[in-house]
């Protein structure tokens, strides 16, 4: 089954994953631990074939639990850029600086 | 650290980087492969068996070709072929990010190293928004804190103000036969006022990579204060971020280059 490489943690891979360059990362038949899911995200590789345990997460039916982490991350991470550009900006009072601290933040609440 | 004491460990460091031997830095191979990148009509013969005279800086320029911030389709294993593909600009930028990307397991030299790759990808495209010419602001993004990086020395951040980097770039970039523009656009970011376009821009870059950076990676932890700036480029806020989140992609791409 083919799936996001970000979901098949505990996956056993069931074709060789190749890099862009056709040379091979992973072959068949290994069992992915979450630093092996990490180090292949790393090289850009989004997606797996593999064989996954008793509850599979497809990329065309993601849990609610995994929805929930994704916005409990979203909003963590712009959280953390608001408090950094709060931290940033503090001495800067011009207005230039400041219409593009609060640009900053507001496209960053768009994009995510 | 006293006032003193840090006084006396500026003074020693600046000293130190007088005395560093600029061929280290940029050898004379590197030096007369630039040359020849700017001549009108460059010989890829020529630039081709200056380069398997410095094996380090073919590999460098190999692994930066081959990675994902260019993007190539295959993978190019022979440095006559990146030499045609890329072309003398392209090359010349590649030569010039090798001086910043020393191998280093220092978190704190890494930090350096990220942003100097990250304040000439925002400079580029800075540049190219205003429709300004990009090589000599790219170059002034990647050399800006070279010093540091060629004559690092652990917790070096505590002795860095506007007056130590200014001095620094004296010491270092002059020796190094850059071209002048870009000696002034980076000595001109540590000074105050400064009306050069090019050095507004790099100040505004610099913020840029500061922020993108975020709270681990950024070496400096303020922004430099561009009210002017703005005004002298005539660049929006809005337009500003949408530069920054245009090119947060390809920063990604790029820090990827700094293991």
């Amino acid at each position: 089954m083919r799936v996001k490489t970000e979901n098949a943690v505990n996956g056993k891979t069931t074709e060789d994953i190749l890099n862009e360059n056709g040379g091979m990362v992973l072959p068949a038949g290994v069992q992915l631990s979450e630093a092996l899911v990490n180090a292949l995200l790393n090289q850009n590789i989004l997606h797996v074939d593999v064989e996954l345990g008793e509850s599979p997460q497809t990329d065309n039916a993601p849990t609610n639990e995994k929805k929930k982490s994704e916005v409990e991350n979203t909003s963590a991470s712009e959280k953390a850029f608001a408090e950094y550009l709060d931290f940033l900006f503090l001495r800067h009072r011009g207005q230039f600086m400041k219409e593009f601290k609060q640009c900053l933040l507001q496209k960053s609440k768009q994009d995510s | 650290m006293s006032t003193a004491e840090k006084q006396t460990r500026q003074l020693n460091w600046l000293s130190s980087l007088e005395a560093i031997d600029t061929s280290q830095v940029m050898s004379a191979n590197t030096r007369s492969l630039l040359d020849e990148l700017q001549a009108d009509a460059i010989d890829i013969k020529k630039i081709t068996h200056i380069l398997t005279l410095e094996p380090a800086l073919t590999a460098k320029i190999l692994m930066i070709t081959n990675s994902p911030f260019y993007g190539y389709p295959r993978e190019i294993k022979d440095i006559e072929e990146a030499v045609v593909l890329l072309g003398s600009a392209k090359l010349a930028n590649i030569i010039y990010s090798s001086l910043v990307m020393v191998n280093s397991d220092d978190s704190e030299l890494k930090r350096f190293i990220k942003h100097s790759l990250v304040t000439a990808l925002y400079a580029k495209a800075i540049s190219e928004s205003l429709a300004l010419p990009p090589e000599g602001n790219f170059m002034a993004g990647l050399l800006h804190v070279l010093p540091v990086i060629v004559n690092f020395e652990p917790n070096i951040t505590q002795l860095l103000n506007a007056q130590t980097l200014a001095e620094s770039t004296k010491a270092l970039l002059n020796n190094l036969s850059l071209p002048t523009a870009v000696v002034n656009t980076v000595s001109g970011i540590y000074l105050q006022q400064s009306r050069d376009a090019n050095t507004a821009l790099l100040k505004i870059a610099f913020n840029l990579s500061i922020i993108a950076l975020g709270k681990s990676d950024a070496p400096f932890k303020h922004l430099i204060n561009t009210e002017h700036e703005f005004n002298r480029l005539g660049i929006a806020p809005s337009k500003l971020t949408d530069i920054f989140f245009e090119q947060i992609p390809e920063k990604d791409k790029l820090l990827k280059l700094v293991s």
